[in-house]
């Protein structure tokens, strides 16, 4: 009997809608690892959910086909008892955690399964040991860095047991530690009989497993067996001369002297002695474990958050002398969680909305958005409520949205999550484009070979100071 | 002090209680001033009392004034001929209102001294079926995450260039108009989508659930709160 088989499997939204997986045919032995790939919007995550049956809560969804797990048919049966048969893990961590500390977080699920005390101390113990996040036992999810919410978001579903595992894009914002970890993890539960499904973009995380399954449109358009995985092109710049060399030094834009930040009811600060200098004529990005404090670096950048210690200036005026609209007339910042910053009821209302409080022209405005909506390949959606994009759509409205403000400088934490190559490409080339037109740019980033490709200087960050501070091609003075 | 997250819920139930059904300004300074010794025997940070109660400051002078103006009675201080504007009666009222808020307030932040799951391992404790108090807790989550997703929605706002601080009353009412429907839309899809993972995880798969920890009396949770319960009703029937 096979652990998964799914017969025909077809999902709309609505009645009506458009379908947004057709036909889909596949089936799982158990003890399998395979990967689902394609690019974003192709119903990547709604096959995730129909497998998981959470679909279900969409009351005018219409789904037909048959999915069987372990002989059962789930579209037969109830939620709570599915829980049971499959573990899910969701891809926005921030709408999975709700409990005052990790260790609550984590026993929820056996709690739920109702075993022993001992037993459930003992899953929880298991599965933090297993993804290496016993010191983070009594932290609160909801402070913790993108990365470690994955994680715990991983241990969370894990110490269910299920014997089907799903996991939608959970590799994406983890460093190369938490990559490895999860990854030894999955090999451990493959051999412990456990069939895993997992959805990545990036096919170098998850190297161990046993197929490709490749959807496009929602269809599937290709299978790859045999442990012959699809190659990922591996591009790496060429290295350039340090460009100290070839340019002459240049004008700080943004100039951080011995910064420190203290999150409330913390001890020990998220970043301290940060001393960095970044102009508008690179390309610098800053890398690092999860957890080490670049996103409440790049947030105090930007006056989200007032540094503890220490100052920033913002070409030679202190930081604390603008307000955020001033920051944001002149940075333009992309969250890690796209969901931040989408606010408006249609796509093109989003990517409109500075314009239209900058008292542009109309005709301009609707230069710009429908320019900005084909770029992004988002114009299908121009009239869509932004929350009901995927979550790689919602990262590329985030980014459209704050591009076409031409701000002076960039900060981009995480961009590329929930891109495919393809995407990536295009972000690439823009910001290839908007660098050489003078705008400067910081990029937050545990994709290497991204970073790689457009950094001209990279920032490595770890327990919130700066370990290192190179230009590709060499190393160059820093103040660390 | 180490109390139960049970007896904490009995003393702020007692001083809330106390609190709606005082009526002068002294009694609901008192009740105010023991909360406020409470709150510092539990080592709460007495300053972020300011910052839960800003966003209610334009409602508490409105309503002060409000009460001031229409509540008859005392002595009059101001007067428009034969019309009498204000009054220590009214003055009294204004201001029994705005304590009554600050004190509700300041009692609810003993809440804040424990763990949302000893808050749902105490209604458990106390046989209320689990469902209900994963509900109950969840949904005292729902204000700090309405109030959470303002703020993000604010400073993404700002982000993009506009000074909020700075634009026309009326381009300000219209921007947040705009604003409120995603905002609440967004807030209510994200408690959807709780339900949902929580679901995923077994939630209610049995009709009971066992939990890792469990709450304890010590010996002076059983003094406190017979003493809290007795006082109240002394005071309540005075």
């Amino acid at each position: 009997m096979k652990t998964v088989l799914v017969k025909d499997l077809s999902y709309q939204y609505r009645p009506g809608g458009p379908r947004i997986l057709e036909g889909i045919d596949f089936q799982l032995n158990r003890g399998e690892i395979v990967v689902v790939t394609g690019p974003s919007g192709c119903g990547k995550s709604t096959l995730c959910c129909c497998l998981s049956g959470t679909t279900r809560h969409n009351r005018n969804g219409i789904i037909t086909g048959e999915i069987l797990i372990n002989g059962k048919n789930i579209l037969e049966m109830s939620g709570s008892g599915l829980a049971l048969e499959v573990g899910m893990v969701f891809q926005d961590p921030d709408t999975q955690l709700f409990s005052p500390t990790v260790e609550d977080e984590i026993a929820f699920a056996p709690e739920n399964l109702c075993l022993p005390p001992e037993h459930i101390q003992e899953r929880v113990d298991d599965v933090m040991d297993i993804l290496g996040i016993a010191s983070l036992r009594n932290a609160n999810p909801s402070q913790l860095s993108g990365g470690e919410k994955h994680l715990v978001a991983l241990a969370a579903v894990l110490a269910l047991d299920p014997p089907v595992l799903i996991m939608d894009e959970v590799m994406s914002q983890l460093d190369a530690n938490g990559k490895q970890k999860v990854a030894i993890a999955l090999q451990k539960l493959r051999d412990a009989g456990k069939t895993i499904i997992a959805v990545e973009h990036n096919l170098e995380n998850v190297a161990f497993a046993d197929r490709v399954l490749i959807l496009k449109d929602g269809k599937l358009v290709d299978r790859q067996g045999d442990g012959s995985l699809v190659r990922v092109e591996t591009l790496t710049r060429e290295p350039s001369p340090c460009p100290e060399s070839i340019c002459p030094p240049c004008q700080p834009f943004l100039e951080i002297s011995q910064a420190a930040f203290y999150y409330p009811r913390k001890t020990c600060p998220a970043v301290t002695g940060i001393n960095l200098s970044l102009d508008k004529k690179h390309i610098t990005a800053i890398t690092g474990p999860n957890g080490s404090g670049k996103t409440t670096l790049t947030k105090m950048m930007i006056g989200v958050l007032q540094a503890s210690e220490g100052v920033i200036h913002l070409e030679g005026r202190p930081l604390s002398e603008y307000s955020l609209a001033q920051v944001g007339r002149r940075i333009g910042y992309v969250f890690q969680n796209p969901d931040l910053q989408l606010f408006c009821s249609t796509v093109a209302e989003e990517i409109a909305f500075g314009l239209v409080n900058h008292g542009c022209q109309p005709a301009a405005i609707e230069e710009k958005v429908d320019f900005y909506l084909d770029y992004f390949e988002l114009a299908a959606y121009r009239n869509s409520w932004p929350m009901h994009l995927s979550q790689g759509e919602k990262q590329r409205l985030a980014i459209a949205a704050v591009l076409v403000n031409e701000p002076e400088f960039l900060i981009l934490d995480e961009p590329t999550t929930g891109l495919d190559d393809y995407r990536k490409k295009l972000l690439e080339e823009y910001l290839y484009k908007a660098a050489r037109l003078g705008t400067g740019m910081l990029i937050v980033s545990h994709d290497l070979s991204f970073v790689n490709r457009i950094a001209e200087r990279v920032v490595v960050m770890e327990k919130g100071r700066i370990q290192s501070d190179s230009r590709q091609g060499g190393e160059c003075d820093h103040d660390a | 002090m180490m109390l139960d997250p049970r007896t904490k819920m009995v003393i702020v139930v007692c001083l809330s209680s106390l609190a709606l059904i005082y009526n002068t300004p002294g009694q609901l300074l008192l009740v105010l001033a023991a909360t406020i010794v409470l709150l510092f025997i539990f080592r709460f940070n007495l300053s972020a009392i300011g910052g839960y109660l800003k966003p209610f400051l334009s409602l508490m002078l409105f309503l002060f004034i409000l009460q001031s103006l229409f509540s008859p009675g005392g002595q009059v201080l101001l007067a428009a001929g034969h019309l009498s504007l204000i009054t220590t009666g009214g003055l009294a009222a204004g201001a029994s209102v705005v304590l009554r808020i600050i004190a509700v307030t300041a009692a609810a932040m003993l809440f804040t001294t424990f763990s949302s799951r000893d808050f749902i391992l105490g209604l458990v404790q106390w046989k209320v079926p689990y469902e209900i108090a994963f509900m109950v807790s969840i949904a005292l989550r729902f204000l700090p995450l309405f109030r959470e997703e303002l703020i993000n929605v604010v400073i993404a706002v700002q982000l993009r260039g506009v000074a909020l601080k700075k634009i026309p009353w009326r381009q300000k009412i219209d921007l947040y108009r705009r604003l409120v429907f995603p905002v609440v839309y967004r807030t209510m899809l994200k408690a959807e989508q709780l339900a949902v993972t929580m679901e995923a995880r077994g939630f209610r798969a049995y009709p009971r659930r066992t939990y890792l920890r469990r709450l304890n009396f010590n010996q002076v949770d059983y003094i406190v709160i017979p003493v809290f319960v007795l006082i109240t009703i002394i005071l309540i029937a005075w």
